[in-house]
């Protein structure tokens, strides 16, 4: 089985900017970077949203005549503490490496924070026939998977071949 | 020889599970008796939230992890801690343990200040404390409560669910202690500092003053349902056992304060008992809970459903 075996659509690439969502449950299976760009967009019509976020990056919402270095993070952690209250969600964004990117995106919080939308940080291992599986052992059913274009499709079909 | 973490890795992912491969309604729950849910339903409770703080202590490893394979397993470890959760609350809905709501009773106050705890120095803990007690917890509650279930019931769903988990559970101690290997090969210097980082009064006094009661109140627990606690204490033995094979390991301080604490806990007649872990579990059992505030959102994670929409 491939991963074309899911029933819903699987979306790669960019191919999520010409589609409408209302009204479906939709996974977004991507780093933090490509999430932050895609789910805002998503969220905003879809009836449910499950991120799964693989690396975690620094978000400024617009770019500022600051360089890149220490300030730079300085000021995104801000961001991030002023924006996200609750403290688990914001260690979930939180990159732990020494000296992460700073990438500049809006909306990306805020959208997670919507009452449809939520953010996992659990390994993704499948793709089946009704949504995708993850490693704390729960299968999510969607009826769209928008993947970035960092994710290994081929591991997932693998895995799902390995199932069946 | 080093170990190779990238292999490890490749076989975790191969050998993922998910509770939508167990069939929960087939025939066996029938074994489990009145009797035996009312004296499995607080001990079954217990093992819940200790997987799901184990879970917490992997997410912790997993932003300490000192090379990129090994963050990987780590973050693996943390998802599959929080499965053992969710599988192991899915056998107690199965065996009508849980409420209407589905929820899962209210954690002891020992757990409860284990979660503040990992909440407030998870992430700071040094990664050679953090790392020493990760196994000895995991071999000592872990080990020794999976092994009880196992002998007390005898469902067969229950046993094909630890099938998986203790094929899981032998990874994470493997790699647990490779992962203490490499740590311990590394620079003396380096090993000391950290170490010495680690004498940090709140996180040596909250380790105290969390750690030692939890395990006493889990042999409390394991006594009162008329178990023999000598299981437990083989459990906590292999700590040292598998600790004892490494090359490098007992370079690291931290194994060494936590094996002798553990060489106590399995020794009934050690003052350590006397002057301080029982006492401790009388003195805990009187803190409010209300004083640790409330825990952060990862508690609300645990779900008995193999299916979410």
């Amino acid at each position: 089985m491939s991963p074309t075996a899911f029933r819903g659509d699987l979306l790669v690439g960019e191919d999520w900017r010409s589609r409408d969502f209302r009204g479906l449950r939709v996974a977004v299976v991507a780093s933090a970077d490509e999430a932050a760009r895609i789910v805002p967009y998503v969220a905003r019509s879809a009836s449910s949203v499950k991120v799964f976020q693989r690396s975690p990056a620094l978000l400024l919402p617009a770019r500022l005549p600051v360089p890149g270095g220490p300030l730079r993070r300085s000021l995104a952690r801000l961001n991030l503490r002023l924006s996200v209250d609750d403290p688990w969600l914001r260690r979930q964004l939180t990159p732990h490496d020494d000296r992460p990117r700073v990438v500049v995106r809006r909306g990306f919080y805020a959208a997670l924070q919507q009452p449809n939308c939520k953010l996992y940080t659990w390994p993704v291992y499948a793709i089946v026939e009704q949504g995708l599986r993850s490693a704390e052992g729960v299968e999510h059913r969607v009826d769209v998977i928008v993947l970035g274009a960092d994710v290994d499709i081929a591991s997932c079909a693998t895995r799902e071949e390995h199932i069946a | 020889m080093t170990y190779d973490f990238d292999a490890m890795l490749q076989t975790i992912k191969d050998k993922q599970w998910s509770l939508a491969d167990i069939d929960w309604d087939a025939p066996g729950a029938e074994t489990m008796t009145d009797e035996l849910r009312a004296k499995m339903q607080p001990f079954m409770a217990d093992l819940v939230w200790i997987e799901h703080v184990g879970a917490r202590g992997f997410a912790s490893l997993a932003t300490m992890a000192p090379t990129p394979a090994i963050k990987e397993i780590y973050e693996y470890f943390h998802a599959e801690e929080q499965k053992h959760a969710n599988a192991e609350l899915a056998l107690m809905k199965r065996w009508g343990m849980l409420d209407d709501s589905g929820t899962i009773p209210e954690p002891n106050i020992n757990v409860k200040m284990a979660i503040k705890t990992l909440d407030t120095f998870g992430d700071s803990l040094p990664l050679t404390g953090l790392a020493t007690l990760i196994p000895l917890l995991e071999c000592a509650l872990d080990g020794a409560l999976v092994k009880f279930l196992l002998d007390e019931v005898s469902d067969p769903v229950c046993h094909e669910v630890f099938r998986h988990i203790n094929s899981d559970e032998a990874r994470h101690i493997t790699v647990d202690f490779q992962v203490l290997e490499l740590i311990g090969a590394g620079p003396l210097h380096k090993l000391l500092i950290e170490s010495a980082s680690n004498l940090k009064p709140q996180v040596v006094l909250g380790l105290i003053v969390v750690f030692v009661p939890l395990i006493n109140k889990m042999r409390d627990n394991i006594i009162a349902m008329g178990l023999p606690e000598q299981k437990l204490y083989n459990a906590v033995k292999r700590f040292n056992t598998i600790g004892s094979r490494g090359e490098y390991t007992s370079r690291i301080p931290a194994y060494h304060v936590l094996r002798s604490q553990a060489g106590m806990v399995i020794n009934r007649a050690h003052p350590y008992h006397r002057l301080l872990a029982d006492p401790l579990v009388k003195v805990t059992s009187f803190v409010p809970a209300r004083l640790l505030g409330r825990p952060q959102a990862w508690v609300d994670e645990i779900t008995h459903e193999p299916v979410a929409s």
